[in-house]
């Protein structure tokens, strides 16, 4: 009796799969990719402080680096007439698992049904549209840095908190489109969700990689486009769990316990070309809402960026950006603690070049200056804020290759 | 042979005419017989890819330089690496392919009288009637 029924599984199962293997609109799996190796040149940071007696001098040689910053491979097979996989593996600086560097990360993998321009459904781990810059962040080849607006940096997602924070990285349901208007307008919208911040990450929390609370990730862009011209804005919201505590006389004193406190991202941006001149600009802000209001964690970021095509091939580059941060800080007066709350800023003027040699292959060069400063009122123990600077140079060339 | 001289002129004076003309063809079965230039430019930065009958758009660019492909690309307002930039960032954000780029307008015409949902371009003086024209540039775009 089981073997009837066992042929027939497998006849249903052969015939299913070569009907799903000769949809209409199957293309073959198309593989292409590209990576960015760069040669940076870091000066040595100079620290400053207005109270040495509470900080210590902070100090970083100079070093110079060659580095494979990042290689993406991606796999693109369209499935039927109206729909498409996409996935994108990417590594960063010079990953090498033996040697613990770097990293391996998959960072796209998701399906596309394409209804219409107007109307596209992506589900699956995707990079959600934000502001202009974030879908295509980790897209060398187009772009003219070496060192991305610094929230987008990538390469410095191992040891700048801004990067993971600031914009979202991950949804895994989008829907977008463009609406065709009047007078040559497009209206652009985007709509995604996706996880909450709060995912576990190792094997004492569980099973990895996923969402520890009953929250999610719900955001989106809308945008208006007009021949060269780009304008949008874009927002998210998500629920943030925190905690950071002080141990006093033995006993856990929380000074921070947000327990899926409401976190909001508005952003806006603006792009447009005249000719040889480009500019793109963006604004991020970023605040946490919290019951408590000792505790401040907000803070924005904006940065601009005018380019002039010299040639069809070469593209000089000027850019400013800007980032502040406020985040709360303890003054340990035994035996109680204040929370006061500190204000950063960075400062990252830069500067730079990229040739299109052809096709394929893009030489870049660029400068950096980084400037940052923090400071820390030291009230209510002395009316006095304690100021820390520190400033270093980044000269760095690259090569990005499309393969 | 009174009467041939004007008449060979008159073709010889039309041949000049569309010498430097570029037309932009179609399939006979994309359902459109004229195209704006914004519909123009949507589809070649592939920003549209289906006809209003839901069918793909399928895109042709010619491969070699000359006056027809610097005419095609003034009519747009786009240079030819400014295009590939365009075609660069689709492809890595969303995967979808640049145009195909054919060797020659006597290749384009025959691509595009066998793609179903096809649009493309060669000069005016080339096309017949096994293909649609939907817009005629004229020489006066090649500046």
């Amino acid at each position: 009796m089981r073997l009837p029924i066992l042929r027939f599984f497998l006849i249903f199962l052969l015939w299913g799969t070569s009907s799903l293997l000769s949809q209409k609109g199957e293309s073959p799996l198309k593989i292409f990719g590209y990576f960015q190796t760069s040669f940076q040149q870091w000066t040595e940071l100079k620290f400053k402080t207005s109270h040495p007696e509470i900080f210590e001098p902070e100090t970083q040689p100079a070093n110079n680096t060659f580095n494979t910053q990042q290689l993406n491979t991606f796999f693109r097979k369209d499935l039927a007439r109206d729909w498409r996989a996409f996935i994108n593996f990417e590594i960063l600086n010079t990953f090498s698992s033996a040697r613990n560097w770097g990293s391996f990360n998959l960072e796209e993998a998701w399906v596309r049904y394409r209804a219409s321009d107007q109307f596209k459904l992506q589900i699956g781990l995707l990079i959600p549209i934000f502001n202009n810059l974030n879908e295509i962040k980790n897209r060398t080849p187009i772009l003219p840095y070496i060192v991305r607006p610094i929230v987008y940096e990538s390469s410095f997602s191992e040891f700048f908190d801004p990067v993971e924070i600031v914009v979202p990285n991950r949804a895994w349901i989008q829907v977008s489109g463009s609406i065709p208007a009047k007078y040559n307008l497009k209206y652009d919208y985007a709509v995604y969700l996706g996880n909450s911040p709060n995912i576990s990450r190792g094997q004492e929390e569980g099973q990895s990689g996923v969402d520890t609370t009953a929250t999610f990730l719900i955001g989106g862009r809308l945008g208006i486009r007009y021949k060269d011209l780009k304008i949008g804005i874009s927002a998210t919201h998500d629920r943030v769990n925190q905690e950071e505590k002080f141990i006093i006389d033995g006993n856990p004193v929380y000074l921070i316990n947000f327990d899926e406190a409401s976190r909001i991202r508005l952003g806006a941006d603006l792009s447009f070309r005249i000719q040889k001149f480009s500019f793109e600009g963006e604004y991020i802000k970023l605040d946490h809402k919290d019951n408590d209001p000792d505790i401040d964690f907000s803070g924005y970021f904006i940065y601009g960026t005018g380019g002039i095509n010299i040639t069809d091939h070469l593209l000089l580059y000027a850019s400013y950006q800007y980032l502040e941060a406020k985040f709360p800080f303890f003054l340990t007066d035994i035996p109680s603690v204040i929370i006061n709350t500190s204000v950063q800023d960075l400062k990252l003027p830069t500067f730079g070049i990229a040739y299109h040699l052809n096709d394929r292959i893009v030489f870049k060069g660029q400068y950096a200056k980084v400037i940052l400063n923090d400071d820390f009122p030291l009230t209510p123990v002395v009316d006095e804020v304690a100021s820390t600077n520190s400033k270093f140079d980044v000269f760095a060339i690259a090569v990005s290759v499309f393969f | 042979m009174k009467i041939l001289i004007p008449i060979v002129s008159y073709f010889i004076f039309w041949s000049l005419c569309s010498f430097g003309q570029v037309a932009v063809i179609a399939n006979k079965d994309v359902p459109a017989d004229t195209i704006t230039k914004s519909e123009l430019i949507d589809m070649y930065t592939l920003e549209i890819g289906l006809w209003d009958s839901g069918r793909n758009i399928v895109v042709f660019d010619l491969k070699p330089k000359g006056e027809v492909k610097d005419t095609f690309y003034n009519y747009l307002g786009k240079s030819t690496s400014r295009m590939k930039s365009i075609w660069m960032k689709k492809l890595l954000s969303s995967g979808d392919d640049p145009p195909p780029a054919i060797e020659s307008e006597s290749l384009m015409l025959e691509k595009i009288k066998k793609t179903s949902g096809a649009i493309g371009y060669i000069s005016s003086a080339m096309v017949d009637e096994e293909v649609k024209i939907l817009v005629t540039i004229p020489e006066s775009n090649n500046q």
